[in-house]
């Protein structure tokens, strides 16, 4: 899939929000997942790896702001202005382990209850999406009878949907065919090339261009 | 963030929660099954003469009312939170106390009214003198509505937390108990012919604070639970 063939995006730019912590100290319980952490996102992309139980899904929610650090901050900042919580919270799609879909919903449903937080948007809209990544033909089905992997297809282009600079993605390439991890990092290119910015954790780095690409490794 | 972001979030949740509401109406039919079986139960387990069950009548309708509303609530954001929709919600832009106000009026539309519109029939079959039933709905109308923004705070609370259930009711019962007395207070006054009036007012006082105030602390109990 060429980058140009994803008209579902908005034809703008995005703006540019980058993301910043320093000090980030965590404790569950009386096991320290990170300590004195800090990092600056220059690139549009940040890759988080690491070892099962290294803390990754921890830092995305400590970066959207789902958690609370013991110790340091998290600055979103948009052309060097910072950004108030409420602001980032229209900025950003998180896509956690969890898809978020509601199993007594359609995908059609879901996609237009999960993208409307974020914006007003017609079904015709929804229709037009599914088409053009091949999900059309599950929008009438219900999420309980989608598969794992479909499950995070349309919960990924739940994130596309919502127009929004910043994605969060938690392990977006689990439970993916290869066509899918494709069709992912189609995405990806296609968002980094309207200026968006993504954080995602995956154990294996993404195949997109590497110079596009910051990797922050968690170590347990 | 304008009027018309808050309109939407508004009908956004209510529009989900009514769909998928809809197509579960096993669980919605839960309650009320459960208000029924207990109200019927009453009579087998007392004295069944007709004097017997009018001086307990408007109790037993309001215990099992509130018994069935904390049935109701306690899942109130189980599925939320297990699917992860709870994380997308706390998230989005708009405001998070502005999508519980539409699920717990959701909710409260598919299990508490019917409760209300039930009662008289319970109360009938108590043998309640009929001149209480429309005090009895109107308490019930009220007292659903405060039970079911207090069982709200409960739910958020205790959402996270694997074995919530006595959690559940050992926070949000004791909070629930001056509803149950004003209620019943009220009913018992009014089946005899006496003037409710004092006591309604007071539940409507409770009613107005707990359905304005609760979305808030709702709403930060659900951040809570998320971190």
């Amino acid at each position: 899939m060429s980058i140009d063939s994803v008209s579902t995006l908005p034809q703008n730019t995005y703006p540019n929000v980058r993301v910043s912590a320093t000090g980030l100290e965590l404790w569950r319980g009386d096991r320290c997942l990170f300590n004195d952490l800090s990092f600056t996102l220059n690139l549009p992309v940040l890759h988080v790896c690491g070892a099962n139980g290294s803390g990754k899904t921890t830092l995305l929610k400590v970066l959207c702001g789902l958690t609370i650090t013991e110790r340091g901050n998290v600055t979103w900042t948009h052309d060097k202005r910072i950004l108030t919580t409420g602001e980032v919270r229209g900025q950003l799609a998180y896509t956690g382990h969890q898809e978020a879909l509601n199993p007594a919903l359609t995908v059609a449903e879901n996609l237009q209850w999960g993208a409307g937080l974020y914006r007003e948007l017609s079904n015709d809209e929804i229709q037009q999406a599914t088409e053009e990544h091949q999900l059309d033909s599950l929008t009438s089905l219900l999420a309980c009878s989608l598969s794992a992997g479909q499950k995070r297809r349309v919960a990924l282009l739940r994130s596309v949907l919502s127009h929004v600079p910043v994605w969060v993605w938690d392990e977006p390439y689990a439970n993916l065919d290869a066509a899918g991890v494709e069709w992912v990092n189609a995405l990806i290119e296609a968002h980094v090339a309207r200026g968006g910015c993504l954080i995602l954790s995956a154990h294996q780095k993404p195949a997109i261009n590497p110079e596009q690409v910051q990797t922050l490794g968690l170590t347990s | 963030m304008n009027e018309l972001s808050y309109r939407r979030a508004f009908s956004l949740q209510l529009r989900k929660e009514l769909t998928q509401l809809g197509r579960r109406y096993g669980s919605v039919l839960t309650p009320l099954l459960f208000f029924a079986v207990v109200v019927a139960l009453f009579p087998l387990s007392t004295d069944p003469s007709p004097q017997r069950l009018a001086t307990i009548a408007s109790s037993a309708v309001w215990v099992a009312a509130l018994l069935a509303a904390m049935l109701a609530q306690q899942t109130l954001f189980r599925g939320d939170f297990e699917d992860g929709s709870l994380q997308l919600m706390a998230l989005s832009a708009l405001p998070l106390w502005l999508q519980v106000i539409a699920k717990q009026m959701a909710h409260w539309l598919v299990s508490g009214l019917p409760l209300v519109l039930l009662s008289p029939l319970a109360a009938y079959s108590l043998n309640m003198a009929p001149q209480g039933y429309t005090t009895l709905m109107v308490s019930l109308l009220l007292g659903s509505l405060s039970l079911s923004s207090l069982g709200a705070i409960g739910a958020a609370l205790t959402v996270s937390i694997r074995q919530g259930g006595l959690l559940f009711a050992v926070l949000v019962l004791p909070l629930m108990v001056p509803v149950l007395i004003l209620g019943t207070q009220a009913t018992e006054l009014a089946s005899k012919g006496d003037n409710a009036a004092g006591l309604l007012n007071m539940l409507v006082a409770i009613c107005l604070l707990s359905v304005t105030l609760s979305p808030f602390a709702t709403a930060a109990a659900i951040r809570v639970s998320l971190d």
